[in-house]
């Protein structure tokens, strides 16, 4: 697998451990991005999705480094570095979390490889029996759910990591 | 050196927001135009920043956190947005 043929899609608080901490495994992630050693994929939903969520005041008291100039640099930087689809034109009905029916219509409108998260509900979708997971299979038959650190962790050589 | 100049039509803003835009601009002590200008020269710089620099550049280093926490924080956080974003549908 060539590289930059990792097409991934970032879980909102995998996104938000990578910023809080550049050392972490979502941090790591980020930097392969930035590296060009794995694509992000972002539409305008899950851009809104995350400019909120960073934008929380609840988070960003427990978090004081999550400045808000510095963060609409950093989300500057996403969008610079990733593959961005305005317009998804997929529907996926997931009635267990609608919360992250716009992640999986994502990887479903950008070809994802992996959908980094560690929501255990999205991480055992691709195994599931419900309907939905079945129509997720259908739609995504070789996506990866998987968490940061199991991304590093199985796909640590082709990403050259030391 | 020639000096170029150009005008733009802004369409669509709606009564509130130019009203909002106007007061913004005498608040800071610049004119509407001044601060319009002020504030695409804000956003091309930041990205302009985006570019060159680096997540770890642009956030810092940052420290070892407990990931569950922010989690739990992030998840409240897309329940709010979720239910925000239903009420405007």
């Amino acid at each position: 697998m060539p590289l930059n043929s990792f097409r991934l899609v970032l879980d909102t608080n995998v996104l938000v451990r990578g910023f809080i901490n550049s050392g972490s495994d979502s941090g790591r992630i980020l930097q392969l991005c930035e590296q060009r050693r794995a694509v992000t994929l972002l539409s305008s939903a899950v851009l809104r999705e995350y400019r909120f969520i960073l934008a929380d005041t609840k988070l960003c008291a427990r978090y004081p480094q999550l400045e808000q100039p510095e963060i609409a640099v950093a989300i500057e930087r996403l969008i610079y570095v990733s593959d961005l689809y305005r317009r998804v034109g997929v529907r996926f009905d997931y009635p267990r979390d609608p919360k992250d029916s716009h992640l999986i219509e994502l990887a479903i409108a950008g070809a994802a490889t992996h959908l980094i998260s560690t929501d255990d509900d999205l991480v055992s979708l691709p195994n599931g029996r419900t309907e939905a997971a079945k129509r997720f299979r259908q739609r995504l038959p070789v996506i990866e759910v998987v968490s940061p650190y199991d991304f590093l962790r199985l796909h640590r050589e082709k990403l050259r990591l030391t | 050196m020639s000096q170029i100049s150009a005008s733009l039509q802004i369409k669509g803003l709606g009564k509130q927001k130019l009203a909002a835009m106007l007061e913004r601009a005498k608040r800071l002590g610049m004119t509407p135009q001044r601060y319009l200008k002020h504030l695409v020269e804000e956003d091309l710089a930041v990205s302009e920043r985006a570019k060159s620099s680096t997540f770890k550049g642009i956030l810092g280093a940052g420290e070892a956190t407990d990931e569950l926490e922010i989690d739990s924080l992030v998840e409240d956080a897309k329940k709010r947005y979720h239910r925000q974003s239903s009420r405007r549908a």
